[in-house]
């Protein structure tokens, strides 16, 4: 994850700011969600689906030593050079040395939210070999410096005319020119050469497949074929959570992760590769093996299921806070609700500790979960961790003791109630002190008469059913 | 090989304490017995962006409707699994094996065959086994797959399961791609463009094999 | 049947028609209805900001007034801390707190899960759409949740309202998007939280609906405050007020 502290009150207020922009964000994660209904409606088990793979991710954490065992003896019988990499500066050396040792100065790679994570890029970059990012979107935010703020769709933030003029740029498309066809057209003529170009392609990898040693990675864009077929080196980054035992399990996650990401049937291409390739004499295939904080979640027994998480995005579509905030508010390189409940295990909960406040614990993303992760659930849990730590603000944390002592006394209650309604009249338009943020966007309901309480002591108990004609609804 | 020391500390990070009840694996998952229909096949494909053509009114005619098919056709490279299939049919020639596949980057279309179709999602089965000239088919600008009528499989469950098989039982497979469809995007504003850096255009046909 | 009102706390002091109207509905469907004034508070705030230990203050108050007995909330989001997140407070639960937690209904659940009662004869003239609140949906099961696919079965909400004499109903584009309350976050992220209560006031207003009905208050308020200040939308009105109007 990346080093910076992330700030969501602020970065969120920041892209609210912009009210129209907001409208259009919250519309396009919309329709994403929209397909993916679309897509789980036709499919009859679409439930037991997700229980299957709920089942089989549960079963490989509690097996990640015995699968690895197994996982890394069938991938070097295949060819595949095996490293493991603690933590991520192993990982960023293992694969420069690699690079270097091959002379290699020009590499494609293909989505890894990994090496995203680990900060590979800046890491390769700054030690002179140039990789270029080829998934359309993560390239798009590469030549913007920014990092991505989806983890399927990386550049959802940036309207046409902003890519257009990034193009315009860069890839030296017309000024003006905004349609996404010709753009595309643009980064397809650029990369391709690139593909062609590069000495070397870096993947992620989105099943491992322990009973061959196979990986298995998904585009749609054909990125990841183009960017392993070409060159004679190929690195693959994975983490270690991405074991499954066999290839037929990959079958229930291929069935519901492109469906749950986009709303398509099956990722254009998911293609199984084993070792190097032996058309290509030379051809040599490594595989990098991650831990780089997993640990901490995996020993974290509340938590630890939500490293089943196949990165689809869907949690990030369906979450109405995500939809309005952006990805980039969350300041994680992985967003929305799971990127909510990974931070605090991950960088820590002292940084992260605004994220899991970052809901309104609606449970959407636990419904749309491929591998149900009760992700509404988790967000829960992590904020009572913040508050025994001592990371949740002090006013708040000062405001529930005392709200729970005097709710402990029916009487203080009562008073409190009464005061409060005597005083209604002045803070209807403005609530002073730490609930200004209510009224600031809304009036407050009129003051009653008198509560509940009051009336039942008065009426209710007595009558038979009490009239509604001088309630208030204007 | 991975020092067994390393991997042992490497592992013992992720080992469960003596004593939890570890969870078993739920079981082989056959999924719904969905209907191994060219019908539903075409529907899934269309889907996906891709068009399904007729083996009408012979197979070689058909393909060679399709090679000359809108424009004058530049390239056109067959698989050598595909070249056996194309009978009576010219104006292509046939991959050679290749140190370097770049070569093929001028490739107008690319005839290959896959070795299953499955109608749940339109995915077509190429493996090193089918398609050793892997680079072909994402280099192309175009794709024609052909498949055997016979070898379409209704869910997807029992699809991957025939190529899970394969691989656990030692098949020296190095690779295996399920292709749905032209390769595509949404990156820019969720506008869907199909022809992202791979084919911007695929057809399949069942054939007779 | 007895049945003990469970009022919440911003009901009691803010919302009183809302517990009176739950009164008249219960009594209707001809339940003996009492009300003890020990209570205050489930808990709710403290557990959703994470302080679990003075929230377990407050369940345990809860769980020794409401003993064994059979409790009714008009709210979903209330009905769900008791019956649901009373696991996650540190608590040592005992047989007769989980025959309480388990015992303890949402009002539309209790009306025609429990006593099979769909025709209350209310009659209210009028276009509603229905806002389904989150944790009554999502936690409760009280209707068809959007994400899932399960057998379809309508939620008692719908079931209630399809019997209202004169009563069109409404649902809108987006069935059960949250309206943006979310307890604390209402007032933490005031900003981000009135947008998506501007957003649901937005929809909620489709087929030009009147009236804006569910089962919780504290959604209800919320998205009123918005439409008040903003002065337009239709008016928030709880779904025990419609089932009370005859």
């Amino acid at each position: 994850m990346t080093a910076r502290v992330p700030q969501f009150h602020v970065d969120s207020e920041k892209f609210l700011a912009d009210q129209e922009r907001v409208g259009w964000h919250d519309g396009a994660l919309w329709h994403l969600r929209y397909k993916r209904d679309l897509a789980t409606q036709v499919v009859p088990d679409w439930e037991k689906l997700r229980d299957q793979a709920a089942a089989i991710k549960a079963h490989v954490l509690d097996h990640i030593p015995t699968l690895l065992s197994q996982f890394i003896t069938n991938a070097e019988a295949a060819g595949w050079v095996v490293h493991l990499a603690p933590e991520a500066d192993d990982l960023k050396r293992i694969v420069l040395d690699l690079l270097q040792k091959n002379g290699v100065t020009k590499a494609v790679k293909s989505k890894s939210m990994l090496t995203e994570e680990c900060g590979l890029n800046h890491h390769l970059e700054a030690n002179g070999v140039e990789v270029v990012d080829t998934d359309l979107g993560e390239r798009i935010v590469q030549l913007r410096h920014e990092p991505p703020s989806h983890i399927v769709v990386p550049a959802i933030h940036l309207k046409r005319g902003e890519i257009g003029e990034l193009f315009h740029e860069h890839l030296g498309t017309a000024k003006g020119e905004d349609d996404p066809i010709r753009l595309t057209r643009a980064a397809r003529a650029d990369l391709r050469k690139r593909f062609i170009g590069a000495q070397a392609g870096l993947t992620g990898v989105n099943f491992a497949v322990a009973d061959s040693g196979a990986i298995v990675i998904c585009t749609n864009e054909g990125n990841a074929d183009l960017g392993t077929a070409l060159q004679p080196l190929h690195i693959a980054c994975m983490g270690v959570e991405k074991l499954i035992p066999t290839a037929a399990d990959a079958g229930v996650f291929l069935r519901l992760l492109a469906r749950s990401a986009t709303g398509q049937p099956i990722t254009t291409y998911s293609t199984h590769i084993r070792g190097p390739d032996p058309t290509r004499p030379g051809h040599q295939a490594h595989l990098v093996i991650v831990d780089a904080g997993r640990r901490r979640l995996f020993a974290d027994d509340e938590h630890r299921r939500a490293l089943s998480c196949i990165r689809c995005g869907a949690c990030l579509n369906t979450c109405p806070v995500y939809r309005r905030a952006s990805g980039h508010a969350y300041g994680t390189t992985v967003p929305g609700p799971i990127g909510a409940v990974l931070a605090p295990a991950m960088i820590g909960t002292a940084k992260a500790k605004e994220l899991p406040f970052a809901s309104t614990l609606c449970g959407s993303c636990t419904n749309v979960c491929p591998v149900k992760i009760d992700l509404h659930d988790q967000l829960l849990s992590w904020r009572r961790r913040l508050a025994r730590e001592g990371h949740v603000p002090f006013s708040k944390r000062f405001a529930m003791k005392i709200g729970a002592q005097a709710l402990s006394y029916p009487w203080l209650f009562s008073l409190g109630g009464k005061i409060a309604r005597t005083f209604w009249g002045l803070a209807r338009k403005g609530i002073p002190g730490p609930h200004a943020g209510w009224t600031k966007h809304r009036d407050l309901p009129p003051a009653p008469k008198q509560s509940f309480r009051g009336w039942w002591k008065s009426d209710g108990q007595n009558q038979g059913n009490p009239t509604n004609k001088d309630q208030d609804h204007g | 090989m991975v020092d067994g020391a390393a991997l042992a500390a490497f592992s013992m990070r992720f080992q469960r304490p003596v004593g939890s009840v570890l969870k078993a694996h739920p079981g082989v998952y056959p999924g719904p017995d969905l209907p191994a229909s060219w019908d539903v096949f075409a529907t899934s494909l269309k889907s996906v962006g891709g068009v399904l053509l007729n083996a009408q009114p012979s197979q070689a005619q058909a393909i060679q409707a399709a090679i000359d098919m809108g424009r004058a056709p530049g390239r056109v490279v067959a698989s050598a699994a595909a070249a056996r299939l194309l009978t009576g049919v010219t104006g292509w020639e046939t991959a050679r094996v290749t140190t370097t596949p770049q070569e093929w980057e001028d490739v107008d279309l690319a005839i290959i065959r896959a070795e299953s179709a499955c109608a749940e999602n339109a995915a077509l089965l190429v493996t090193s086994s089918s398609l050793p000239e892997r680079a072909l088919a994402f280099l192309a600008q175009r794709i024609l797959v052909l498949v055997p009528r016979n070898r379409l499989i209704g869910g997807f469950m029992a699809a991957q399961a025939e190529l899970a098989r394969r691989l656990a039982d030692g098949e020296a497979l190095h690779h295996a791609t399920w292709m749905s469809g032209p390769s595509k995007t949404a990156d820019i504003e969720q506008t869907l463009v199909i022809g992202a850096h791979g084919v911007c255009a695929l057809a399949v046909m069942p054939v007779d094999a | 049947m007895d049945v003990h009102l469970f009022v919440p706390c911003y009901l009691d002091q803010v919302h009183p028609e809302v517990a009176m109207a739950t009164v008249t509905v219960l009594r209707r469907a001809g339940c003996t209805v009492h009300y003890s004034d020990q209570q205050t508070c489930c808990g709710q705030p403290m557990a959703n900001t994470g302080c679990a230990d003075d929230a377990a203050v407050l369940a345990r108050r809860h769980l020794d007034l409401f003993a064994g007995k059979t409790t009714v909330c008009p709210s979903g989001s209330c009905t769900s801390m008791v019956s649901h997140h009373y696991h996650d407070l540190g608590l040592r639960l005992s047989a007769t707190d989980e025959k309480t937690m388990h015992r303890t209904f949402e009002l539309s659940d209790f009306l025609v899960n429990v006593l099979g009662v769909t025709d209350l004869k209310a009659r209210f003239p009028h276009k509603v759409s229905l806002h389904q609140s989150c944790h009554g949906l999502r936690e409760l099961g009280l209707g068809v949740m959007s994400e899932r696919r399960d057998p379809p079965k309508l939620g008692p909400a719908e079931v209630l309202l399809a019997q209202v004499e004169g009563l069109t109903l409404v649902m809108p584009e987006r069935r059960d998007e949250c309206c943006g309350f979310g307890g604390t976050f209402a007032v933490a992220e005031a900003d981000l939280s009135a947008r998506m209560g501007h957003d649901r006031c937005d929809q909620l207003s489709q087929g030009d609906a009147e009236y804006m009905t569910g089962n919780d208050q504290s959604c209800l308020m919320h998205l009123d405050g918005i439409r008040k200040r903003r002065g337009k939308g239709p008016k928030a009105i709880h779904l025990a007020e419609i089932l009370a109007c005859q």
